[in-house]
């Protein structure tokens, strides 16, 4: 190790990798320039990076990524258990079950069905989920003889719709029921996307209403939209807080509403597999941690201990 | 990965990396408009050619979404003409619909109203002392205080806790996407059915 010192600043090269509290880590034989600080002490020159990974860590995230490889800990010990040892047990899921009458219904009616995946881009898991269940609705269409119209608000959504038709349409004993031309783009603007939907849903009549992805107040228009077109509808506003100011209202207009988590709980269930079950139990543990954590950090700040709440701070 | 690290790892290589993802990740929606531009041409002039009921808003569509296409692709997004449309057509169409929403919100509530059992009249309560509570008249009733309470009491902490459900759920989700389980959504997995 080499110190070279002048006016402005410190150069060190070192063959080892060194511990500097106020930067980082480096690389052995790179050279380094600091500014002049009282920090470059010998002391800290000549202790040996160990434990100095931590300093890559960004200042005040360490709780949150703590708490990151917990969730993901948790999430992927309970997949595991459930794919190598026994399945947990799942009651029926309601909404399922739901989605299913709709579809009848809209088979006995002799009417489509709509779909929207929301109006965010396929950067939101929102976005992602009701996709996935997109598959599980194809699919049933497919099956049953139901004409399915989806409508989109991002461009970049559509060849991924496409590929779910394609996909369900080809496992299906009635593939001319899915058709390419009821995959519609109608506008990334929120409001033009709702005055769109309620178009399709009056001038289609459309049977079932399903709402699904991330909305925000233009979920309100949707539900009730079809509330007033008669339609069968189940829904969500997903996470979105600018649409769960409009969940009661919502829920007034829909035939079956899932709240919070009971969305990814449907999109994952959909699929069946046991390692799907496993990550829903892998939530319900997590939502029973967040809780045990919050009446501990209550109970402590209502006693005048902080530093428990302190220990979040950075989330 | 990348962009996950980037979120807690100050490494100006993984800074970088996730850097460039994002641009990639801009180009390509970018690229996609054009799919959404055929996907619209494609279902609107099918309704013309078929003559289907309200075939003529097609039209105007097809005819609008050109024009603006157009003068935004060539003269730029800050074109008079562009700009023009952008505020006369779209802003305000989009008020109109914003409008609708409360209309929406309100016959929903009414409904509501309307069931006779206990929650309906609990609702009912809430929102006349919340409405009561914005109002200047609920200030001199004393309704204020009340109404502050529902709102950063029993409305705010459900909804944080739905919250927190929601994220949850989006993380079981993403988790599952990460480790590639989530694959239904990219139609990769085929299985033959029974199709007597």
């Amino acid at each position: 190790m080499k110190l070279m010192t002048n006016s402005r600043f410190r150069f060190v090269r070192t063959n080892e990798p060194y511990l500097l509290p106020h930067l980082t880590i480096h690389c052995p034989g790179i050279l380094c320039i600091y500014s002049k600080s009282s920090y470059l002490e010998k002391s800290f020159i000549k202790k040996p990076v160990t434990a100095g990974w931590f300093s890559l860590i960004q200042p005040g995230k360490e709780s949150l990524l703590v708490i990151w490889i917990f969730l993901c800990v948790i999430l992927i010990s309970q997949m595991y258990l459930a794919l190598k040892l026994k399945p947990p047990k799942v009651r029926p899921l309601a909404a399922l079950s739901a989605i299913d009458d709709g579809l009848g219904r809209a088979v006995e009616l002799g009417k489509p069905v709509h779909y929207t995946v929301g109006i965010r881009s396929l950067q939101n898991v929102g976005t992602i989920a009701a996709l996935g269940l997109l598959r599980y609705v194809a699919e049933k269409c497919a099956k049953l003889g139901a004409r399915l119209i989806t409508t989109a608000s991002f461009t970049e959504i559509i060849p991924v719709i496409q590929e779910i038709y394609q996909t369900a349409s080809d496992i299906s004993a009635r593939p001319q029921v899915l058709k390419s031309e009821d995959i519609r783009f109608l506008s990334s603007e929120q409001y033009a996307y709702a005055a769109g939907v309620l178009g399709i849903l009056t001038r289609e009549h459309v049977a079932t209403n399903l709402i699904f992805g991330e909305h925000a107040g233009s979920c309100m228009i949707l539900a009730e939209g079809g509330f007033i077109a008669g339609c069968y509808q189940v829904g969500c506003p997903s996470g979105n807080p600018d649409a769960l100011q409009f969940t009661s209202a919502m829920g007034i207009s829909m035939d079956y509403f899932l709240i919070g988590e009971e969305y990814f709980a449907v999109a994952i269930a959909a699929e069946g597999e046991p390692e799907s079950l496993g990550t829903l139990r892998g939530q319900d543990v997590l939502t029973v941690s967040a809780m045990i954590l919050i009446c501990i950090g209550v109970a402590l700040e209502t006693l005048g201990v902080n530093w428990f709440t302190k220990l979040f701070g950075g989330l | 990965m990348l962009l996950i690290l980037d979120a807690f790892v100050r490494d100006p290589l993984v800074q970088l990396t996730a850097k460039t993802l994002t641009t990639w990740v801009v180009i390509m929606t970018a690229v996609t408009v054009g799919v959404g531009l055929v996907s619209a041409s494609n279902t609107h002039v099918s309704r013309v050619r078929r003559r289907s009921s309200g075939w003529y808003n097609s039209v105007v569509l097809l005819i609008t979404m050109f024009i603006v296409f157009l003068v935004g692709i060539t003269l730029g997004t800050n074109y008079v003409v562009y700009r023009f449309i952008f505020d006369n057509v779209l802003v305000t169409s989009s008020a109109v619909v914003y409008g609708l929403l409360g209309f929406f919100v309100l016959s929903a509530t009414y409904r509501a109203f309307s069931v006779r059992n206990r929650e309906a009249i609990a609702m009912f309560l809430t929102t006349i002392i919340t409405t009561l509570g914005t109002l200047i008249i609920g200030q001199y009733l004393g309704i204020g205080p009340l109404s502050s309470w529902f709102f950063d009491v029993l409305s705010l902490g459900p909804n944080r806790g739905l919250l927190l459900t929601v994220f949850v759920g989006g993380f079981a989700f993403m988790l599952r996407l990460l480790i590639g389980r989530e694959r239904r959504w990219i139609g990769t997995e085929i299985v033959a059915e029974d199709q007597t």
